[in-house]
């Protein structure tokens, strides 16, 4: 019943759109195990909602493979849900009828206590129209269609859009609280790095086409220091960011070796220095921890 | 020590609390399919119910049409409210357009709507494969309307074998053809399979609409043209094919000159005796008068052998679609949000 | 039933905030033995954390023996912190050091700089 290999596994998409020979993906490739919740972070047109809509099938990528659960995304479309940015809910139906859509739907697998417990906490009544809610209650709502259908993994995109930092929080909590019990893989893309610090555990961030860090938050900021001091060479660590820093310099490195030997500060920096870094400075070499990396038959397999 | 075991994160087969108690009535995705379209599935049973009312009240005035000979005279019954040749043709033209109307409905709100909202990949997410997606979208409301179509066809045909020639328009006019008989139900299925084509091409509601309508009609017009080649016409010489003196659109009729060749020309065909034929033929310099036509009889071939094009026809643009379906394209919405 | 706040900002870890919280409320006698904790779920759903940092945090004060999972019931306090109050022994120690110092004639600052240099040696910050 339940699958101990990746949760998500990609090997060399590539996705276009038109004519354009502009790539949204090129030669992108991941791997994100089971029971994370991961955050899916990256520029204004980096590419996230079309990456979750080729993981949940309803594009398919130029060239490349995703799995998903082991398998394709229409093998196992019973085993996740997706959200989509715009929340799509039917605008005739009611609440109630909405969630009934699910348990219909899904019949072997619905949860009603749960999809209730977040469609109606501080949200609608369950006879309101959905064309009369608000953003963060058809939030809720679809939410609650993707929790009650009990999936192993969410793929959520740009979830709290719409909300007020009250509802933000509410409603992550309310997420997370659903997962305990499951230990369900979720990934929510996001533009808001500092409330995804606490909830998320993994990340990929997405830009120029592909995964430039994949890992567990954890490992990646481990694999990072900030060091200051009015040494001008930062010597054999890979610096991904540098500035000024009154008389002397500051750097955002990668170290390759030890970081006492030189006589500068040293300290651990936070997901979103480390993010906003990589963001101002495309060229920064990419990093992916093991655990984010795609089994070799899978890329043998593109 | 081991952790804490009530925080346990590994996922367990046990099933989540089920729905409210079972109602009865409909279930899965034949009830979404009916709440989704309430509005307008309603929407065709008004529709049927006004057509029947206004079939039935032709049917009733066609059928004691002897009573009205002479009516609004002085003590003589009041004449019928309604002109019926007017309520004929109505209801006729009705049903040869209903297929028009199934394809734009088919496009625009039962198809391009949901993917144009993104309803359409919600019931994918729900775990609806888009093959039953778009099979119950065809189905549910399909069979609805071929009921329709079934019950107001047989009506009209009741209605219209009551007339007699001058009363009514003969079989072979184009919307007593249409009505009178089962092609309306075949086109009424190619409405919906092209609609649903048209859906799926262009994404969004009124271009679909326009689209499926721009697609349906050259086929209504060329099976209009096409219809009398589907059979094999019957030929007549002399005396009888004058005394016949069918239609134009269903053959050709003329003379055939003196050196054996044929011309159409429908002159000669209006005399009164065989003698008065022999003198107009000596006038046009011909030997004979060749027809070629489609007696009453073949009402029920023709009608047949158009069905089963239609039918083939919709099966291929029905193939086409789900075809197309399985490519996974993109709905506009979620390539819209991919540009964000 | 205690409730944690999380402050993402301080540069403490989570986790760590959790178990210091804690701590807390078992010095200041806000959390006595037999009281039960909230469970990852209750704590996950007002401070929307990852429940893997609760998971940690717990498995870190099980490890000191300050509390105990009992299954399927929940997570309860099983040792006290109140003994560190000013009667004990090392409370009346430190009262007299702080009268010796204040004798010696340091301020109030440069007390709390040696309190502050002598705890770091001894007690260095994330360790236990």
């Amino acid at each position: 019943m339940t699958y101990e290999g990746a949760a998500l596994e990609a090997a060399g998409l590539d996705m276009k759109y038109g004519r354009s020979s502009n790539h949204v993906l090129r030669d992108c490739s991941f791997r994100l195990p089971t029971g994370r919740i991961c955050a899916l972070v990256g520029a204004n047109g980096a590419g996230k909602s079309t990456l979750l809509a080729l993981a949940s099938g309803l594009l398919r990528p130029a060239e490349g493979t995703i799995r998903m659960l082991g398998g394709t995304p229409a093998e196992v479309r019973e085993r996740f849900a997706y959200v989509a940015q715009s929340k799509p809910l039917f605008p005739q139906l009611t609440v109630a009828e909405t969630l009934r859509l699910g348990a219909e739907l899904n019949p072997r697998r619905w949860d009603q206590a749960a999809a209730e417990r977040i469609a109606y906490n501080d949200g609608p009544e369950p006879g309101a129209r959905i064309r009369k809610l608000s953003g963060g209650q058809r939030t809720r709502v679809a939410l609650a269609l993707a929790f009650g259908k009990r999936a192993e993994l969410l793929l959520l995109d740009e979830p709290m859009a719409d909300l007020d930092p009250l509802a933000r929080q509410r409603l992550t909590g309310a997420l997370m609280a659903e997962t305990v019990e499951h230990g369900t893989t979720i990934v929510m893309s996001s533009h808001v790095i500092a409330e995804l610090e606490g909830a998320c555990d993994y990340l990929f961030l997405l830009g120029s086409g592909r995964m430039r860090l994949a890992g567990e938050c954890d490992e990646i900021l481990a694999a990072h220091r900030r060091l200051t001091g009015m040494q001008g060479e930062f010597g054999q660590h890979t610096v991904i960011e540098e500035r000024g820093a009154g008389r002397g310099r500051t750097a955002l490195v990668r170290p390759n070796g030890d970081t006492d030997a030189g006589s500068w500060d040293v300290e651990e920096p936070s997901l979103e220095e480390v993010l906003l870094a990589h963001l101002r400075n495309p060229d920064a070499p990419d990093l992916r921890t093991r655990s984010a990396t795609p089994a070799p038959r899978l890329e043998a397999a593109v | 020590m081991t952790a804490p075991t009530e925080v346990s994160r590994l996922p367990d087969g046990s099933p989540g609390t089920p729905a409210p108690a079972r109602r009865r009535g409909p279930h899965g995705l034949l009830w979404l399919t009916l709440r989704v379209h309430r509005a307008s599935l309603w929407g065709w049973a008004a529709f049927a119910a006004v057509a029947t009312g206004g079939l039935l009240w032709l049917y009733d005035i066609a059928r004691t049409r002897e009573q009205w000979d002479g009516c609004g005279g002085p003590g003589r019954p009041a004449c019928p409210p309604v002109d019926e040749m007017r309520l004929f043709d109505l209801l006729s033209n009705m049903i040869t357009f209903l297929p028009f109307a199934v394809a734009v409905y088919a496009a625009g709100v039962l198809v391009a709507r949901d993917l144009e909202n993104g309803t359409a990949a919600l019931a994918r997410t729900q775990s609806v494969s888009p093959a039953r997606w778009l099979a119950a979208k065809l189905a549910v409301p399909g069979v609805l309307i071929m009921a329709i179509t079934a019950v107001m066809s047989l009506i009209f045909r009741q209605a219209w074998s009551f007339g007699t020639q001058q009363a009514f328009h003969p079989w072979h006019f184009d919307a007593v053809f249409h009505s009178a008989g089962v092609i309306s139900l075949a086109h009424v299925v190619l409405g919906l399979a092209v609609g649903a084509l048209a859906g799926l091409l262009a994404k969004r509601t009124l271009p679909a609409m326009g689209l499926a309508f721009a697609a349906f009609l050259p086929v209504h017009l060329a099976f209009n043209s096409l219809r009398y080649d589907l059979w094999p016409r019957v030929g007549a010489t002399g005396f009888d094919a004058a005394r016949i003196h069918s239609d134009p659109v269903l053959g050709e009729m003329g003379f055939v000159k003196d050196g054996g060749a044929r011309v159409q020309d429908s002159s000669c065909y209006g005399v009164a005796s065989p003698a008065d034929l022999q003198k107009c033929l000596d006038v046009h310099g011909a030997r004979d008068l060749y027809l070629e036509f489609h007696p009453s009889s073949h009402f029920w071939p023709i009608q047949l052998v158009e069905t089963g094009i239609v039918l083939a026809l919709a099966a291929v643009v029905l193939w086409a679609a789900f075809r197309l379906l399985g490519t996974g394209n993109a709905t506009p919405t979620s390539r819209q949000e991919a540009a964000a | 039933m205690i409730e944690f706040r999380i402050d993402r900002r301080s540069g403490v870890a989570t986790y760590l905030q959790i178990v210091q919280q804690t701590k807390q409320a078992l010095r200041l006698g806000l959390l006595e033995p037999g009281d039960r904790l909230p469970t990852a779920r209750e704590v996950v759903e007002a401070t929307a954390i990852n429940p893997n940092t609760v998971l940690k945090a717990y498995r870190e004060l099980e490890r000191e023996g300050l509390v105990e999972a009992r299954r399927g019931l929940g997570t309860f306090v099983r040792k006290s912190l109140v003994g560190a109050a000013t009667g004990s022994p090392l409370g009346r120690e430190l009262t007299e050091w702080m009268r010796r110092a204040h004798t010696t004639g340091l301020d109030r600052e440069s007390v709390a700089a040696l309190f502050q240099a002598a705890l770091d040696e001894e007690f260095p910050e994330g360790e236990q």
